[in-house]
């Protein structure tokens, strides 16, 4: 059966006309070919993919149904599933095809589950977790053998993770499977699209990259304080902008408000529901660790116009259209061009809109930070995101999840996982010992009679025998970070969402905190719940979610730089800068202006130590490095204690003592000669490459998480990471995920090629060592921002304890002296 | 004095808090010590997690070295000897075996803890004398939970008792302790593959840190954290 008439008269029914990229696409699809489609959200991109394998399926079968799975769609959310399903469904409706349509997630229950993989529907729409969960299921191959497509939506916000490689394996799994099969990728805009495409379909496979509708124009305003003599350079949180965002509220119907992290929305929306009690019933609060059925309702009421604003963080970044949406703002630093342009996209998806983005600036900095945001993004300076290869963690998973379902043929496996881009470059060596891991527990341990995870039969075959160690593998598929989640519920019944165990651990009972935009007060915690009850009183205490920072793009730090260059140039000619003026000033006068030929050093004493300020504006992975390098040289040759904390814009170095600096200032320390051997050897100093392991131990398998009130029966074999680690490198030396660990600091962390690169613009540039009398309008965003803090030291334990017990002591004594002195007064 | 020690005297008794979290009681010639977890990197092989093997046996070196070193007569263990009947293979008993021939004048005795299940405590019967909660001698009171006996200064294990010292943003450092409270003192864990417990301090408590060679007294609590 032909679909185009029923297409076109679909199509004319609405008013619309078919784009030529979504015909393209089509016939890309009907030509048997895979590829990528690249388009803002709501441009139509959905059809261009659907559509294709729908006109296939319909010359093959017709109106009636046709048998078994043909299309997957792979969503990275599970809140867009149910949103695709029903796009997916009424395209079917309007051409008068009675097909199903499923949906598959974590929050599937298991008779819906039982009954898909009974009884396949046409299209199943689902996660790249759920995918590997059932592709750890007994008749993966039957189920899979016949798809036609498969469709990978929201393909950027995988590529450059870890989620990304577990998805190329369960691709390149499908393709094994179902001889023939189509992918098809849909992705914003990246900097690296041609890549992201070549990645999706494994190397050496041609494939199309289909540009969709030239995206609508953005426009990027930055809210501009109205006294800019008095904008804050070491404000907080921007709340001296709250009227002025009320403003903006007021002249809207429905607004999205992101910010950058949980804690910064709940504190928003604090502010904005006391400042103005009358928006109560209109303001909401939406972000990733929420109740899914309070966010569910929210987002309903988002799209049925009833409120004036949503509060959000990266939950609302993706997918689903809210068409009342009519204005978007933007909190704190917009962080990076394509996700500024995205957060953009959320407004005006009316045909012929233009989306625009009011950014709030919370201090002065980040107003640099937006004007070099608009300047990258008019220049198309769109970061890339760069894929990931030989995670032996996912691929050690993936293996075990290939043996708990239809079992796994190591030869075939080492061919098939060398046809993503991931593994391409796999090793024998590597892959024997990724085997050796999951069948002996690893080459060092031959000893264990008893490691029964993957068995390899006398078939040759390996299969996962043991239903509790299959249950266990099962319950940690999945690649996403995280902390331990507690279950945060009502004393009185009701769930509010889940927090971190670590801050509920910090809190006693009594204590208050904002969390789902209310003041809760902890009642106790039982079995991994925290029991929480209503609250009046205010507090400003609120939950430190990890994994909400994140470090400006490479595309925009770069574009910062660029701008400083132009400012004393007085080149720039931005909105800010006017805004700018007094604060740079400022820095004029305590210290000095950064430039393009100087690398400013500031000294400072504070009661706190010694700091050293660097600014090499490169970025805070690199500043990581090069804080840790510093360090290291530093302590090498004295015992000294330093606490590095690092930024965007640069580092600091904090001492009990005086720091021993060279008489010549920093060049004798920023030699590149033995720059990678002293790297290795400051991974080893320090703490980074045991933070690294944390993912690793958890996706290898090597710790347990489980989830939210699944801890209890699985207490014997709970460890950190960091325990982990610390006895893999004491009892395992070859371990190769230990190795990998190392590896992702070098290339990721510490970005080795930039960190030489940096190295020598600093050894060109004059190094200007000032000593202001107070934290400086650059120094100031790193001392009160110190986030994840690492601590090198080259003194001996006892002598670091006696001297934070005498700190102690004196902190207790000044308070004792307070108290007496607040007694007699 | 053993090196790095920290004296204690308790209602007359004199104990050594020793760095290899351990407490020595040179009256009784016994040396005293919690949560060993022999064999919990087993239990995670069978539930097929690759930890390497290692741990338990250097537990076992290390309590023959604390034994031999201070001519103990007795090795006292309050509870958790072992982690889980999984991770106590047959080598793993004949290390303890071995470990007790080379020693036959001491005593090995154990205060059944609740990783210590009766399968295991009957499997090790024949190399471990299992002993009730409460196991008192002169003044002490012997447990594996910490908690409060009348007419008896309550020494335990447990929790796994862990401090934070230092401030964010400055010099910090996470140790094991000794938690002395009113009444009853908690080692901290023994064993190399255990994780460790938090604890947040009240006012009346003292706190001993354990370096990697001395044990130092932690004063002014009430400042932490």
């Amino acid at each position: 059966m032909d679909l185009t008439p029923a297409i076109d008269r679909w199509f004319a029914a609405e008013a619309r006309e078919v784009l030529p990229f979504q015909r393209t696409a089509w016939a890309a699809s009907l030509a048997g070919r895979s590829g990528l489609i690249h388009a803002p959200t709501g441009s139509g991109k959905t059809l261009a993919t659907w559509l294709g394998p729908v006109q296939a399926l319909a010359a093959e079968h017709g109106a009636s149904r046709p048998p078994g799975l043909r299309v997957l769609w792979i969503t990275p959310l599970r809140a867009l599933a149910a949103d695709t399903r029903r796009g997916l469904e009424a395209a079917l409706a309007a051409l008068g095809l009675d097909w199903p349509v499923e949906l598959r997630s974590g929050d599937t229950g298991q008779a819906a589950r039982a009954r898909q993989w009974r009884s396949a529907p046409t299209a199943l729409v689902t996660t790249p977790e759920s995918l590997s969960v059932m592709l750890s299921s007994k008749g993966a191959a039957e189920y899979f053998a016949r798809l036609h497509t498969v469709v990978v939506d929201e393909w950027h916000e995988l590529i450059g993770g870890k989620r990304g490689v577990q998805l190329e394996l369960c691709l390149a799994r499908l393709r094994a499977l179902a001889p023939g099969l189509r992918t098809w990728g849909l992705s914003a805009t990246l900097g690296n699209l041609a890549q992201a495409r070549d990645v999706l379909l494994g190397p050496g496979v041609e494939g199309e990259l289909i540009e969709g509708r030239v995206p609508r124009p953005v426009v990027i305003d930055a809210l501009l304080p109205q006294d800019p003599s008095r904008f804050p350079w070491a404000g907080h949180l921007g709340e001296a902008q709250l009227g002025a965002v009320i403003e903006a509220l007021e002249t809207a119907r429905s607004t999205l408000l992101f910010t950058n992290t949980r804690s910064q929305a709940e504190l928003w929306h604090a502010a904005l529901v006391g400042a103005r009690p009358d928006w109560a019933d209109t303001l909401a609060l939406h972000h990733g660790s929420l109740d899914r059925g309070l966010r569910e309702q929210i987002e309903a009421r988002l799209a049925a116009g009833e409120l004036r604003c949503v509060v959000c963080t990266s939950s609302l970044d993706l997918g689903v259209d809210f068409h009342p949406v009519e204005q978007v703002l933007q909190v704190g630093s917009p962080k990076g061009v394509a996700r500024l342009l995205q957060r953009a996209g959320r407004s005006g998806h009316r045909p012929g809109g233009v989306s625009r983005v009011l950014c709030v600036p919370t201090h002065a900095f980040e107003l640099v930070e937006i004007a070099a945001a608009r300047r990258a993004a008019g220049l198309g300076e769109i970061e890339a995101r760069v894929p990931l290869t030989l995670s032996l963690d996912v691929l050690a998973q993936h293996v075990v999840t290939l043996a708990t379902g239809d079992g796994m043929q190591p030869e075939a496996l080492f061919e098939e996982v060398r046809r993503t881009h991931a593994f391409a470059e796999l090793t024998r060596e590597q892959w024997q010992w990724v085997l050796d891991f999951v069948t002996r527990g690893g080459p060092a341990l031959a000893a264990y009679p008893q490691f029964r995870k993957v068995v390899i039969g006398n078939d040759g075959i390996g299969r996962v025998e043991d239903t509790r160690i299959a249950r266990l593998h099962r319950m940690g598929i999945g690649t996403i970070s995280s902390d331990p989640m507690m279950q945060v519920k009502w004393l009185r019944g009701g769930r509010v969402g889940t927090i971190e165990e670590s801050f509920i651990a910090r809190l006693s009972p009594g204590d208050r905190f904002l969390f789902a935009g209310r003041v809760v007060e902890l009642a106790r915690v039982r079995d991994m719940v925290a029991y929480v009850r209503a609250a009046k009183a205010r507090t400003r205490i609120v939950p430190r979610w990890q994994g909400g920072r994140m470090p400006l793009s490479t595309a925009l730090a770069d574009s910062v730089l660029a701008l400083f260059g132009e400012i004393p140039a007085g080149r720039l000619e931005a909105p800010e800068l006017p805004v700018l003026g007094p604060m740079l000033a400022l820095q004029a006068r305590w210290s000095r202006l950064p430039s393009p030929q100087e690398l400013l050093v500031e000294t400072v004493q504070t009661r706190e130590g010694h700091h050293l300020f660097v600014y090499p504006f490169a970025g805070r992975l690199v500043h990581e490095g090069l804080a840790t390098l510093l360090a290291w040289r530093l302590m090498r040759d004295a015992p000294a204690t330093f606490t590095l904390s690092v930024n965007d814009y640069g580092f600091e170095l904090l001492s009990p003592a005086p720091p021993p600096l060279p008489a010549d200032g920093l060049d004798g320390l920023l030699g590149d000669d033995t720059l990678l051997a002293d790297l290795l050897e400051c991974i080893n100093a320090s703490e980074i490459a045991r933070r690294q392991f944390r993912d690793i131990a958890r996706i290898s398998g090597l710790v347990f998480q489980g989830y939210p009130g699944a801890q209890k029966s699985t207490r014997q074999i709970q460890a950190s990471s960091g325990l982990m680690f610390d006895v893999l490198t004491r009892y395992d030396e070859g371990n190769l995920l230990v190795e990998q660990a190392r590896r992702e600091v070098l290339e990721s962390q510490l970005e080795f090629r930039r960190l030489a690169d940096t190295l020598a613009r600093m050894r060109a540039q004059r190094t200007v060592v000032c000593r202001p009398v107070r934290l400086t309008p650059l120094a100031f965003p790193l001392w009160a921002e110190r986030l994840q803090t690492q601590i090198m030291s080259s003194e001996d334990w006892r002598t670091r304890v006696l001297r934070m017990a005498g700190e102690l002591e004196r902190a207790a004594d000044e308070t004792a002296a307070a108290k007496a002195r607040a007694a007699h007064a | 004095m053993p090196e790095g020690a920290h004296e204690l005297l308790l209602d007359g008794e004199r104990l050594l808090l020793h760095p290899a979290r351990a407490v020595l009681w040179p009256a009784a010639a016994m040396a005293i010590v919690a949560d060993v977890h022999l064999g919990k990197e087993g239990v995670f092989a069978a539930h097929g997690m690759a930890v390497p093997r290692g741990p338990s046996r250097d537990d076992l070196t290390r309590l023959g070295e604390l034994v031999d070193a201070h001519a103990c007569t007795r090795l006292l263990v309050l509870g958790d000897l072992f982690h889980g009947a999984s991770g106590v293979d047959d080598a793993l008993l004949d290390a303890v075996t071995a470990w007790r021939a080379a020693r036959p004048g001491v005593r090995l005795l154990a205060i059944a803890g609740n990783h210590d299940r009766p399968e295991l405590q009957a499997r090790s019967a024949g190399l471990v004398e299992w002993c009730r909660d409460d196991l008192r001698e002169r003044g002490f009171a012997f447990r594996h939970e910490p908690g409060v006996v009348p007419d008896a200064f309550v020494l335990a294990g447990h929790v796994h008792p862990v401090c934070r010292l230092g401030t964010v943003g400055r010099d910090r450092l996470r140790m094991p302790v000794f938690w002395q409270r009113p009444g009853c003192l908690v080692l901290p864990a023994f064993g190399s593959f255990t994780g460790g417990w938090t604890l947040r301090p009240a006012p009346e408590d003292r706190l001993y840190g354990v370096g990697p060679d001395a044990v130092i007294p932690l004063k002014m609590l009430g400042a932490l954290q």
